[in-house]
């Protein structure tokens, strides 16, 4: 049976240990990449397939709000463990622009303290290499650019309704 | 006759080539003190205008002043998020559109007096300049990107890597081709090895 994965947009660099923090985690990686709302995280549902890892890739760098093409990196984390560790689900419509990926987002819902460390803990075991259970994905932005070209080619989102900035980034690449 | 006061030239970082004919105040002089007698005004009008520098010859290094000043407090309560523009971009390239390389010194200064105590304002600073068209940063900013390579603060060496990824061209390939060998974190290296695999197409 295929295993399905949530992934969560991070910044790598803040999930490795500074000296004072030992093998723990930062706490600029909670705030930074773990920073809720209403109690809640956002993620988008996938499977490991690379084709559908890059989907996760153009929702994300399509984002309502996001105005400029950048590097992104991500961590799936397998969902059956995080219900097996009691986090709630939500589907909710996602922020991008793309209309045919808004319903693979889902909010976790209803977290704590508690959830928040486990969830950590969950991503340490991806940044530090320690679970085959979890990966993590770094697309540079020209890959991100590429990426979001060739959804515009297919016709999935218009180039003409995109920030300025992301236009001109579009006519860099061949 | 009057006596010319006391000059030298503007500290810029080591190799970096300024206009030569531009020249600086001391920092201990008055600005009133700065220009002695007409003949010397007359030499400094030529040689900014010469230099395509429009610049009032006094009071620009309170002008250097006060945009360090906008510039950390843009920084300091705002991160600079891959995928979104801050103001700090607009900020630093009206500068450089306006003052050339005058305006170095005043990023290199701000960036030298964080770059120990504050690695995330060092990493927003090298984000917002990753932004820039290469034309403003050539070639002070590849030396920048340089010098944050061998930062202990992981972060600061990702921004300098994707800083040159924006960049691109010759310089960014070979700074990056050097540096490749050095980096000891695995998912650091490969971004690397990856920018060079996109550069050397």
């Amino acid at each position: 049976m295929e295993r399905l994965y949530l992934a969560r947009k991070i910044t790598r660099s803040k999930w490795d240990p500074k000296p004072y923090t030992g093998e723990g985690v930062r706490a600029d990686a909670i705030t930074s990449c773990l920073r809720t709302q209403e109690d809640s995280l956002s993620f988008w549902r996938c499977n490991h397939d690379p084709l559908d890892v890059k989907e996760v890739i153009l929702a994300l760098a399509l984002g309502e709000k996001r105005d400029r093409l950048d590097k992104i990196e991500i961590v799936l984390l397998e969902q059956k463990r995080l219900i097996s560790d009691g986090f709630v689900f939500k589907p909710t419509d996602g922020d991008t622009l793309v209309s045919d990926l808004r319903a693979r987002h889902l909010d976790l819902v209803e977290l704590s303290l508690m959830k928040l460390y486990m969830l950590a803990s969950h991503i340490i075991k991806v940044t530090r290499g320690s679970s085959e259970a979890y990966y993590f994905y770094s697309f540079n932005e020209k890959n991100v650019t590429a990426i979001v070209k060739a959804a515009t080619i297919a016709g999935r989102v218009e180039e003409k309704n995109l920030p300025p900035k992301m236009q001109e980034q579009l006519t860099k690449i061949k | 006759m009057a006596t010319i006061a006391p000059y030298k030239s503007i500290k810029f970082p080591s190799n970096l080539l300024m206009p030569p004919t531009i020249l600086a105040m001391s920092d201990s002089e008055e600005v009133s003190a700065k220009i002695p007698d007409s003949s010397y005004r007359q030499t400094l009008d030529r040689e900014i205008k010469e230099s395509g520098k429009h610049i009032r010859q006094s009071g620009w290094r309170g002008i250097g002043k006060k945009f360090a000043e906008d510039l950390y407090n843009l920084l300091k309560y705002n991160n600079v998020e891959y995928g979104y523009s801050h103001p700090a971009e607009q900020l630093i390239e009206r500068t450089l559109k306006t003052y050339g390389d005058l305006a170095v010194p005043w990023i290199f200064d701000l960036y030298d007096k964080n770059v120990i105590s504050q690695p995330q304002l060092t990493a927003d600073i090298l984000k917002c300049l990753g932004r820039l068209n290469p034309y403003l940063i050539y070639d002070w900013g590849y030396k920048l990107a340089l010098k944050a390579l061998s930062h202990g603060d992981i972060e600061v060496r990702e921004t300098a890597i994707a800083a040159l990824e924006l960049w691109g061209g010759e310089e960014a390939l070979l700074i990056l081709k050097n540096i490749a060998f050095n980096e000891s974190t695995l998912w650091l290296k490969k971004y690397i090895e990856q920018i060079i695999s996109d550069l050397a197409e």
